[in-house]
C-alpha cells in the first residue's frame, strides 16, 4: 500500500530532470529556449493557461484519490 | 509532393469531423433526448466503444500538420493559443465525464458529469465550428508571418479582427446544428424504442435548422473571403464537394420517408485559398447519416425486429474501436445487423 505513490514521484521526478536538465537548449547544441518562444503569445496569456492547468489536474487529482480511496474501501472481491 | 501533404491533412480532418463529429453530436443531444438513467447509459455505450479512437484522428492530423507544415502549424498554433487551450480543456472534461460518470452511484454524481459531457460537447462544436470560420476568413498575419488573435475585439470584420466576430459565431452555431443533426441521427441509429424516437425528431427540427445557417454560412463565406469564389472559378471540379454537401442535406430527408435501412454518408471538403503562403484551408464537413424511423404498418413491424436484434449485436460488441467502428458499422448498414462487431 505504502509503495502506491512511489511510481507517480519517480516518474515525475524523471521528467523533472530532463526538462530541467537540458536547459539552457531547446534542442541540444542547435537552438536555445529563447529562440523557441512564440512572440506573440503573451507572459499574462502563459500564466492564464498554467493556471488553468493546474486547477484542472488538482480537480483531477482530487477526484482521483476520491475514487482510488472508494475502490481501497471496497477491498477485493472475495474469493 | 506539397499537395500529396496537403491532401493527406485535409482527409485527415475530414475524417476527424464526420467521425468525432457523431460522437459530439451525441453528447449535444444526450440531455435532451434521453431522459432516464438507462438511455443516457445507452446513448453513452454507442460511443463508448469508439470515441477516443475518433479522437485519434484529431492528433493525427496536427501530427502530419507539424511533419507537413510546419510553418503553418507554428503561426496558427500561437496565434490560436488561448481558444486551442481552452480546446484541450473541454477535451478533457467531456473525456472524464465519461469515464467518471458510472463509478458512483448517486444522484449527484451522475446528472453532474451528464452535465459536464453535453456542455463539452456543445462547447467544442461550436469552438470548432469558430476554427473553421477563423481559417475561411483569414488572420491578419505580420511580416514573420506570425500573428495573435484576442479572443474577440467589436465582433466586426475589420483590421483588428478576433476569434470570434460575428461571421465565426454564425459558422460556429451552424457547426453546433450539423453536429446535432449528425449525433441525433448516431443515436437514432444506434438504439430503439422512446430513444430512438426523441433522436429522430431532433435530428429533424435540427434539419430544419441546418438549412438556413448553410445557405446563410455559404453567401456570407464568398462575400468576406473574395479568393474563396477565385479558387473555384481556377478550379472547377471544387464545385464537386459543395454539390455532395447539398446531396447530403437533401439525401437525408427524402430517404428517411422511403428506403428502409438507406444510408448515405456524404463528406464534403472545399477548399479556398486561406494565407499568402498558398497553404490552402480544409473546410466544411458534413456528414450526414441515416436510418429509417421504425413504423407501426405490418411490413416495417418485421423490418424493426430484426433492427433490435441488430442494435443489440452492435451495443454488445463493445471491444470494436478505430476501423472497427467502420466495418461494424458498414455491416449494419448493408442489412446484416448482428453479424457486425
Amino acid at each position: 500500500m505504502l509503495s502506491a505513490p512511489f511510481p507517480y514521484i519517480a516518474n515525475t521526478a524523471g521528467w523533472i530532470t530532463a526538462e530541467a536538465g537540458r536547459q539552457p537548449w531547446l534542442i541540444y547544441g542547435l537552438m536555445r529556449t529563447h529562440e523557441g518562444v512564440s512572440p506573440h503569445v503573451s507572459a499574462g496569456n502563459a500564466l492564464f493557461t498554467l493556471i488553468g492547468f493546474m486547477g484542472m489536474y488538482v480537480v483531477l487529482a482530487i477526484l482521483f484519490l476520491l475514487l482510488v480511496y472508494r475502490e481501497i474501501d471496497h477491498g477485493p472481491e472475495a474469493a | 509532393m506539397q499537395t500529396i501533404w496537403f491532401m493527406l491533412v485535409a482527409v485527415m480532418i475530414a475524417v476527424y469531423v464526420v467521425l468525432d463529429g457523431f460522437d459530439l453530436g451525441a453528447g449535444i443531444v444526450h440531455l435532451l433526448v434521453a431522459r432516464t438513467d438507462r438511455e443516457r447509459r445507452q446513448v453513452l455505450r454507442s460511443i463508448g466503444p469508439v470515441w477516443d479512437g475518433n479522437e485519434v484522428w484529431l492528433l493525427a492530423g496536427g501530427g502530419t500538420l507539424y511533419f507537413a507544415f510546419p510553418a503553418l502549424y507554428a503561426s496558427s498554433f500561437s496565434g490560436f493559443y488561448l481558444p486551442l487551450m481552452m480546446v484541450l480543456w473541454l477535451l478533457i472534461l467531456r473525456g472524464i465525464s465519461i469515464e467518471f460518470r458510472n463509478h458512483i452511484d448517486s444522484l449527484v454524481w451522475k446528472p453532474f458529469w451528464d452535465v459536464v459531457f453535453g456542455g463539452a460537447s456543445a462547447l467544442l462544436a461550436i469552438f470548432f465550428g469558430a476554427a473553421l470560420g477563423n481559417v475561411v476568413r483569414g488572420v491578419p498575419l505580420d511580416d514573420a508571418n506570425e500573428f495573435f488573435l484576442p479572443l474577440w475585439t467589436n465582433f466586426g470584420i475589420g483590421r483588428e479582427v478576433g476569434i470570434l466576430d460575428w461571421y465565426t459565431v454564425l459558422v460556429a452555431v451552424a457547426a453546433f446544428a450539423t453536429l446535432l443533426v449528425h449525433g441525433a441521427l448516431w443515436v437514432a441509429l444506434k438504439t430503439d424504442g422512446e430513444l430512438e424516437r426523441r433522436a429522430r425528431k431532433a435530428a429533424q427540427a435540427g434539419w430544419w435548422a441546418l438549412l438556413p445557417l448553410t445557405a446563410a454560412i455559404t453567401w456570407c463565406s464568398f462575400a468576406i473571403q473574395p479568393r474563396l469564389g477565385a479558387s473555384f472559378g481556377a478550379r472547377p471540379w471544387g464545385y464537386v464537394f459543395p454539390l455532395l454537401a447539398v446531396a447530403g442535406l437533401i439525401g437525408m430527408r427524402a430517404l428517411d420517408r422511403r428506403e428502409p435501412r438507406a444510408v448515405l454518408v456524404l463528406v464534403a471538403v472545399h477548399r479556398g485559398d486561406a494565407d499568402q503562403r498558398g497553404v490552402r484551408a480544409v473546410s466544411l464537413c458534413a456528414a450526414v447519416e441515416h436510418r429509417p424511423a421504425a413504423r407501426a404498418d405490418g411490413l416495417q413491424r418485421g423490418c424493426r425486429a430484426v433492427r433490435i436484434e441488430g442494435g443489440a449485436g452492435v451495443v454488445h460488441s463493445g471491444n470494436a474501436a478505430g476501423y472497427g467502428l467502420l466495418r461494424v458499422y458498414l455491416s449494419e448498414l448493408c442489412g446484416e445487423g448482428g453479424a457486425g462487431g
